[in-house]
């Protein structure tokens, strides 16, 4: 009966020390913490995430251009290295350019006494 | 380049932009207009003209617009340049000679068999308004009055042709590097889009076709003064327009023409002229004074006489 009876009362005890009432309120506030966190935490990303990122250096390292690499794309490569426009720049071998300063100007006009 | 051809103070007219931008080109069409209402001011040709208003009112105090007062003023310049030889107050002298219409109308005269009929023995040399022009000639600046000597007329048509070339080659030159050829006088407003210079051929009296040389002009301006285009007879015997002050005549000189550079068109034509009334040897001697002047003459013999400094400014091989 004794030990019966210390059972009794070791279970009476334990409902004593981990009350429903308090599970249920350490429970309610642990949900209630972290949801209002996320909801804080979604608030401030989604509406001051463009002044975030003009004023916070980290965050305007994320807007910087891709990093550039040694392959250039290819439209680009092939508009500055066109072979055409290489061999329009340089005199062909058949027609010499002839030096601009020897070349007679034409005149734009011609001064002669008044007519 | 864009170019604008027109007629305007009795002269073929060329004004020329180095661009395709579209405010170079509006502002080149203006050029017509601006010769117009210099022409209204400037010409003795017109009876309404405000210089022919001047011009009948000697002896008094005129009032005159900004851009007769800064004509006169550059012709009392040229007179101070060329120390009397080149005068405004030649008009008198001028209609004596027989020059008293447009050119234009001389040339039909003369076509038709008449030849300009003028009062030349009629006029004493005070008569002619340049005994003694220094004397009574005022420009007053500051109350923009003109005064002429009683009796004496004025005669702008060289100066205002120069000063008009310099004036719309500023005006062009704000949007684009311009040259304007007024008749012969040319000016440029510096050099062209590629900075190189403009080239500008020299015509040659001998051989209108073929030019005796071919200048380089960065800035400043050309002119040719000469006695080969504007000429006539006039009791048998040849006159030309260039009045040399001295003889109330036209300049008896061996020079044909001359053309000089300068550092604008003005001075250009003022000192083609005073090397054309002087002649060749007191002319080339008076060029070559002046560092700021280069000068080739051609003498009625068709030698041709360069200044010391004329080939600085031609194209070369």
């Amino acid at each position: 009966m004794t030990t019966i009876t210390k059972a009794k009362i070791m279970t009476k005890q334990r409902p004593e020390n981990g009350a429903p009432g308090l599970r249920l309120l350490i429970t309610t506030t642990s949900i209630v913490a972290t949801l209002g966190g996320w909801a804080l935490l979604t608030y401030n990303q989604s509406g001051a995430s463009s002044a975030a990122s003009q004023a916070d250096p980290l965050v305007q390292m994320m807007d910087l251009a891709p990093i550039p690499t040694l392959i250039a794309p290819p439209g680009q490569a092939a508009q500055a290295f066109a072979p055409s426009q290489v061999d329009q720049a340089a005199p062909s071998f058949n027609q010499p350019a002839a030096p601009r300063l020897r070349s007679v100007p034409v005149p734009v006009t011609t001064t002669r006494s008044s007519r | 380049m864009h170019t604008v051809h027109f007629h305007a103070m009795g002269c073929q007219m060329m004004a020329a932009v180095d661009s395709t931008h579209p405010a170079a080109q509006a502002r080149l069409d203006q050029a017509p207009a601006w010769f117009e209402t210099w022409e209204q001011r400037l010409s003795r040709f017109r009876p309404d003209s405000e210089l022919s208003q001047v011009n009948r009112s000697s002896g008094k105090a005129q009032p005159v617009s900004s851009v007769l007062a800064e004509v006169v003023q550059a012709a009392l310049a040229a007179r101070r340049e060329s120390e009397g030889l080149v005068d405004p107050l030649v008009l008198n002298a001028l209609e004596a000679a027989g020059y008293d219409r447009s050119f234009d109308q001389i040339a039909d005269l003369a076509q038709d068999g008449c030849a300009p009929q003028g009062v030349e023995t009629a006029l004493t040399q005070q008569e002619r308004g340049i005994s003694n022009p220094a004397a009574s000639l005022h420009l007053d600046t500051h109350r923009r009055t003109l005064t002429l000597p009683v009796g004496a007329r004025l005669d702008l048509g060289g100066i205002a042709k120069g000063w008009a070339a310099d004036r719309a080659a500023q005006r062009l030159g704000k949007t684009a590097p311009a040259l304007v050829d007024a008749g012969g006088d040319i000016a440029v407003s510096g050099p062209q889009a590629n900075g190189r210079p403009w080239p500008v051929g020299v015509a040659n009296p001998f051989d209108p076709d073929r030019p005796l040389d071919l200048l380089l002009l960065y800035r400043g301006g050309v002119a040719t003064s000469g006695r080969d285009y504007r000429r006539w007879q006039q009791n048998g015997a040849w006159q030309h327009h260039i009045i040399d002050p001295r003889s109330a005549r036209p300049a008896a000189s061996d020079v044909l023409s001359v053309s000089v550079i300068a550092p604008s068109a003005r001075l250009a034509e003022a000192a083609a002229k005073t090397v054309l009334i002087l002649g060749s040897q007191a002319g080339l001697r008076w060029l070559d004074a002046r560092p700021q002047l280069a000068g080739l003459l051609v003498l009625e013999d068709s030698q041709i006489l360069p200044s010391r400094l004329w080939h600085n400014h031609i194209w070369r091989n």
